[in-house]
């Protein structure tokens, strides 16, 4: 009667997308009966239909769900860098110059409102000349690798449904997230490290955990949030490290629980995720040593760090630069701050100020190491800013909330540098040429990622689900 | 040729004649990739770009063209035929969207659609066209609008066999009839022998009761139990146990866990409107309502109902018009049972996406139906029309939720306490300074100049205040008990169905009636008539003749038995989900739970006490090669403890559990966590306990009847490292029985009858006698680790769910030194395999 369990695999990628191959019950060792984990991840790191195609080989395990899979072409980016500028970034101010708005400062406008023109002046950088704020003067030194969105735009101005919409994709209903999606469509490259990881500083970001939620994918597929603020790792990571025993000690325990294990496997049916549990302990076993090192910014040259810069944004972008090069997919790092209905000139700066020195350092160490080429690095909030002044800050002037234009920056991973895609009227009120919605920048990164945004589905309740719902456009000119 | 008539008929009118718009031909049946190209790229683009102007819902049909049926694009418009399936190249269509005439440009605003768009529309008509739109027009209705009302036709199957009525079948007889213990046995061994299979042996009578413990309680048994059943000799002793255990108040305990998963419930409110605090200060009073129902053993058809309607109830049996048998007429502790409904999240006050919610709750919960597929579209699967699902919209778009915590009805008429003034008096007071709020705010809108800093000012003393409120109803001691309501709004009506689930898109009125699929006579439904419907449909749900009620209680409880169900998706038994292993069984089991009062416990024992479920976890290579997943329950399955089995087993081993039934929700980080059951653990919606989430608790945002069990590292690192597991397993060896031991091997045996509920084999004991032994005598020096929660530096942006991130140490617990050999020995033990799974 087995013939009755349909097994839904993926057609491309060999995902299961039946949600029985995340149950444990009933899942048997059956043929590979004495082999170890490692046979079987050997198998599906060479064929990763195999891992999963048999229902008599599935291994229904956090274990094997998180090994590397092929995706449905062959990816440009192997690993994603998301800075989320949390806040909604003011476009006209950043990537989006507006002379028109600058000749109108104070005037009112037809449409209504009190023109604001930037108080920041822009130059052209790099052989295509990109016109960049000086703001972002640094990070600009990179043109040439970047490509500048201008044309953005999003549903609603609402700083926590627009933050997780960007992650997830969706405006209310809980639906994973971009890293969840990536990661269950990819797997990871290091076991001994998560797959997902969100950096934070201090407390959660707007919106909550949504933005980094596995929702109805498998809990494995979830990102781990690490305070970067914590100053040791142990703060970082839940039970990174044992505070009673020694490393020696932990060892020799270990392996009497191991033989233990392998008693208790001869007392009952041949079950796999009795050997993936014993597999578990070794992988955190090494993953306290590995991740303790990962976070340790010490390590790293005193020019490195200098570079960087010694603040919270220039310690978050370094650590993410150090689980790229581990094998971690997916990073993001939560920016924020970037609210400025008042006094914008002197907010604004400093807020850039904070990101633009490290993203410029980030870009530079990358590409040194040679990790640019296959680290897609995404810079953007979740909305951007009107033209005119916010009717709350007269005397010194912000700008209030706009769903109709904002500018995401991408870099590395297959991206086109040196280009500017789409733009928005002459006043920057609104995206008009070329616009490319959030559930287009998804379908984009998940084509550098090496997938289709439209057959990367899941299915729960009966139904397929997917990043982009019944949208997205790939952003073709942007590619590389 | 723009406007040019060519057709002597308007398709309009075509489709309004039922003969000619019956000639049209029947959908082809349509393969699964071109329903999934015409759903993704079709679908989307005809009802975003075209249906303004080609569709029912247009305000002036143009051209008499429509678009939004399969019949309407057969037919065609004024211009002539819209399309030639399979020939992109002569379709009127294409050449519209191309702008390749000047004169037929569509859509005509905005734009040329984009060149993948075209080309998928050129390759849907290259495939033929396959349009699983089966709504034609085939009756002219006219609402008073003058306009017609399409009739629709359904494809998914209603042949289904859980749509069937539930009839019981005979027993079926085995050659073995002395294995079989309850009807149970004659169903499974009847399969087996036609499989040419034979049951596994009975399991040894330890391993049952560390079974059957678990399954009832979620607690491992205790050594003194385990001693009184080997020693009890009497044939009944195990349907002793069984009695013992289902009378047990952790019984309760354990069945309400696994329906808080169904009931999505959570703490918190999720996304809450307008800087609400975001507790639910009655979410405490469902789960002990659920805890209790199933300790009492509530016919489930109340359980259904109260959950539903207990609003209702409490009204009816006020005005002495129904339950002539009750006890104390009026009790509203029922009322707490409505957290079913409102305990989900907010979704920032937007009443569509609550009422979805509430609409997915209940028909998953009860009915095992996915009705919330049907918000945008007729159900793609199962034969549930989006007319359904606005019925059920009707029903509660016409009730209301108490917005303030103290609007909310408490569960007992209030004792005049010392405590309960107090409350009172504070609870006044905050209310005065809410009013004054709402004054200065009202101030602030009237005048003319607006003052950034006032408004910010404003902002801050509304948080405060609201937090304030918050603090109040969960923590005051006077504060009473309340109840998460929903009541009926005072003119309850019917809604409209929002085409494609948009707001702002309105199509007929529905009325609010039960399901089309689960009504005996769907063409004359009754009409909901007494207030909201909610007790109606309350009882239609309940029904004994609802074909789904029993079958998808059935399936849980059998799924709580054997780990997976007879279904093995619990909250969707329709089109989709995978054919039943046991087609008999289930229906015999849901005809007997209706007959037996719908009384869970009686189900239990029918299923506990069988031969099927005491059979012994054996390994046999070769009928696992036949039936690998154990589909036919040749023997019993190999199970996982679940999370709060994990931490509460762990506890009790210990003998640190609380054995306290019910109250107010513990932090993670407090000593709470670490002596009262997991499943009174705060949640927050927004942002579960990363423990919990890395050990597999499901989405509170979603229902849930089963959840994932993966394997990570995180877990084992909790295992490894968590001081809780460290102490929990260092009390374990300083209990005085333990400390009063001097040999070795007694220590050991000890330890094993503690943790793993036997005793050691000699190889066992040989092993942890030579691991205690081979531990350093030198005191190592433990590393000093700061586990103080981080700073949480977020100047100047609020953030309500901040004081919810909790990161304080799991049950507040700290090393508390160095650990001996035998504290050592106790903690690998808990980091085995054979601690977390049973058999």
């Amino acid at each position: 009667m087995s013939d009755q369990h349909h097994h839904h695999n993926h057609p491309c990628c060999g995902i299961s997308t039946n949600p029985e191959d995340y149950f444990l019950t009933r899942r048997q060792f059956l043929s590979r009966v004495g082999m170890g984990l490692g046979a079987l991840s050997l198998a599906s790191v060479i064929d990763p239909l195999s891992a999963f195609a048999s229902p008599d080989s599935a291994p229904a395990t956090g274990g094997g769900l998180l090994l590397p899979h092929a995706p449905h072409f062959p990816a440009k980016a192997k690993a994603v860098i998301h800075i989320f500028a949390q806040g909604a970034p003011s476009h006209v101010d950043t990537w989006d110059p507006k002379p028109t708005l600058t000749a109108l400062n104070n005037k009112s406008l037809p449409g209504g409102g009190i023109a604001m023109g930037s108080p920041f002046a822009f130059k052209k950088y790099g052989r295509a000349g990109i016109e960049i704020s000086d703001v972002f003067a640094k990070t600009a030194e990179h043109a040439d690798d970047l490509a500048v969105i201008r044309s953005m735009w999003t549903d609603i101005p609402a700083h926590d449904v627009a933050t997780v919409f960007m992650n997830t994709g969706s405006l209310r209903i809980s639906k994973p997230s971009l890293g969840s999606w990536i990661i269950y469509g990819l797997g990871t490259e290091n076991q001994n490290l998560p797959g997902f990881i969100s950096l934070r500083k201090g407390g959660l970001p707007i919106g909550g955990a949504a933005n980094y939620q596995a929702a109805f994918l498998p809990g494995v597929f979830q990102g781990s949030a690490i305070n970067t603020q914590a100053t040791t790792v142990d703060q970082m990571i839940q039970n990174i490290r044992n505070s009673y025993l020694p490393q020696s000690e932990q060892r020799r325990q270990l392996d009497f629980v191991n033989q233990l294990n392998t008693l208790h496997s001869h007392n009952v049916q041949r079950e796999a995720a009795l050997e993936t549990r014993l597999q578990s302990y070794e992988t955190a076993f090494r993953m306290q040593t590995e991740a303790t090192d990962a976070f340790d910014i010490r390590k790293e040259k005193e020019t490195t760090r200098a570079a960087y810069g010694d603040t919270d944004t220039g310690r978050q972008l370094l650590i993410a630069r150090r689980l790229v090069e581990r094998g971690v997919r997916v990073v993001q790092v939560w920016h924020d701050g970037w609210d400025h209905h008042q006094d914008l000139e002197t907010k604004l700066s400093a807020k850039a100020a904070e990101i633009d020195q490290p993203l410029a350092a980030l870009l530079g160490d990358l590409k040194q190491r040679g990790l640019l080429d296959s680290t897609l690095v995404i810079w953007g909030g979740e909305f951007g800013r009107k033209p005119t002044k916010d009717r709350n800050g007269y005397d010194n002037p912000g700008r209030d909330h706009n769903a109709k234009a904002f500018s995401t920056v991408m870099a590395g991973g297959g991206i086109k540098g040196g280009v500017v895609h789409g733009a928005t009227d002459e006043l920057g009120a609104a995206a008009i040429t070329d616009k490319v919605h959030v559930h287009d920048l998804h379908a984009t990164i998940l084509n550098r990622l090496g997938f289709d945004h439209t057959k990367l589905t899941y299915r729960f309740n009966g139904r397929d689900f997917r990043l982009t719902d019944n949208f997205g456009q790939v952003v073709q000119p942007i590619l590389a | 040729m723009r406007l040019s008539t060519l057709l002597a008929f308007p398709a309009f009118l075509l489709s309004v004649i039922p003969g000619l718009a019956a000639d049209v031909a029947p959908p082809p049946s349509i393969s699964p990739e071109d329903l999934q190209f015409f759903e993704t790229k079709i679908r989307p683009v005809l009802s975003d770009q075209c249906y303004r102007c080609h569709s029912e819902q247009a305000e002036k049909l143009k051209a008499d063209l429509r678009l939004d049926t399969r019949a309407g694009v057969l037919a065609g418009g004024e211009s002539g035929t819209a399309i030639v399936p399979g020939d992109p190249e002569k379709s009127l269509l294409i050449e519209a969207i191309r702008y390749g005439n000047p004169d037929l440009r569509m859509p005509p605003k905005g734009g040329k659609l984009s060149d993948d768009i075209i080309a998928d529309f050129a390759e849907w008509i290259r495939r033929g066209a396959p349009d699983p739109r089966t709504t034609a027009v085939v009756a002219a209705a006219p609402d008073a609008r003058g306009t017609a009302t399409p009739v629709h036709i359904y494809t998914p199957s209603k042949d289904h066999w859980s749509f069937k009525p539930v009839v019981q079948p005979a027993v079926p007889a085995t050659r073995h009839p002395d294995w079989c213990r309850t009807p149970v046995d004659n169903f499974i061994l009847a399969d087996l022998e036609a499989a040419d299979m034979q049951p596994s042996a009975a399991t040894d009578r330890r391993t049952l009761l560390r079974r059957v413990t678990y399954d009832l309680t979620g607690l491992p048994p205790t050594e003194a139990e385990i001693q009184a059943f080997l020693s009890d000799t009497a044939p009944d002793a195990y349907a002793k146990v069984v009695d013992r255990l289902l009378a047990s108040p952790h019984y309760g305990e354990h069945s309400a866990r696994a329906w808080l998963d169904v009931a999505r419930f959570a703490d918190t409110k999720g996304q809450v409107k307008r800087r609400g605090d975001p507790r639910s200060a009655g979410a405490w009073t469902y789960r002990d309502y659920v805890i209790d129902a199933f300790n009492t053993d509530k016919p489930y058809t109340t359980f259904i109902t109260e959950q539903l309607a207990a609003d209702q109830l409490v009204l009816q049996s006020l005005h002495r018009k129904t339950l002539p048998d009750e006890k104390s007429p009026g009790d509203r502790r029922i009322l707490a049972a409505m957290g079913f409904l409102t305990l989900g999240n907010q979704f920032d006050g937007n009443p569509n996406d609550i009422i979805n919610d509430r609409i997915d709750v209940t028909s998953k919960a009860f009915l095992g139906l996915t009705v919330s597929c049907a918000r945008c579209h007729d159900h793609k699967f199962d034969p549930i029309p989006t007319k359904d699902y606005y019925s059920l919209y009707g029903i509660f778009a016409s009730c209301t939720q108490p917005q303030r915590s103290a609007d909310l009805p408490t569960l007992l008429p209030v004792a005049d306490t010392p405590d309960y003034r107090d409350y009172v008096a504070k609870s006044d007071e905050l209310a005065a300074k809410e009013a004054t709020l709402r004054e200065d705010f009202q101030a602030a809108r009237r005048a003319n100049e607006i003052d950034a800093e006032k408004r910010k000012e404003l902002i801050r003393r509304q948080v405060t205040l609201q937090a304030q409120i918050g603090d109040l109803e969960a923590n005051h001691v006077g504060a009473p008990p309340r109840a998460e309501v929903l009541i009926d709004s005072r003119s309850p009506r019917n809604f409209p169905v929002l085409i494609r689930g948009e707001a702002q898109n309105k199509g007929e009125i529905v009325p609010r009636r039960f399901l089309e699929i689960l009504s005996p006579d769907p063409a004359n439904r009754p009409l909901y008539a007494q207030g909201s419907g909610r007790l109606e449909l309350a009882r239609d749900i309940a029904s004994p003749t609802n074909p789904l009620t029993p079958r998808v209680l059935v399936n849980r409880v059998w799924q709580q038995h054997f780990g997976e169900g007879f279904v093995p998706t619990p909250d969707d038994l329709g089109n989709q989900s995978a054919p039943p292993s046991h087609p008999a069984l289930i229906d015999y089991l849901a005809a007997r739970f209706v007959q037996d009062g719908w009384s869970i416990k009686k189900l239990h024992r029918l299923i506990v006490l069988s031969a099927t479920y005491q059979q012994a976890n054996t390994d046999n290579p070769a009928y696992a090669a036949k039936d690998p997943y154990n589909r036919l329950n040749w023997r019993y399955n190999l199970r996982r403890l679940d999370l709060e089995e994990m931490h509460d087993s762990i506890l009790a081993i210990a003998g640190r559990l609380d054995p306290a039934v019910g109250g107010k929700s513990v932090r993670l980080s407090s000593e709470g966590f670490a002596t009262r059951r997991a499943l009174y653990t705060f949640i927050d919606r927004r942002n579960p306990p990363e423990l919990f989430t890395q050990f597999d608790f499901p989405s509170p945002d979603v229902p849930s009847g089963r959840r994932y069990e993966t394997t990570v590292p995180q877990q084992a690192l909790f295992f490894m490292n968590n001081p809780l597991i460290i102490e929990t397993a260092r009390k374990l060896t300083q209990r005085p029985e333990f400390v009063k031991l001097t040999h070795t091997e007694d220590r050991v045996i000890s330890l094993y009858y503690a943790v793993l509920q036997r005793p050691p084999t000699l190889h066992e004991i040989a092993l942890a006698t030579s691991y205690v032994k081979a531990t350093p005598t030198t005191t190592d020096t433990p590393l000093r680790i700061d586990n103080t929660p981080s700073p949480n530096n977020r100047r100047g942006q609020f953030n309500p769910f901040k004081r919810f991130a909790d990161n304080g140490p799991v049950g507040g617990a700290r090393n508390e030194g160095p650990l001996d050999a035998w504290a050592r020995l106790a903690h690998a033990l808990f980091q085995t395999n054979e601690a977390v799974f049973y058999d």
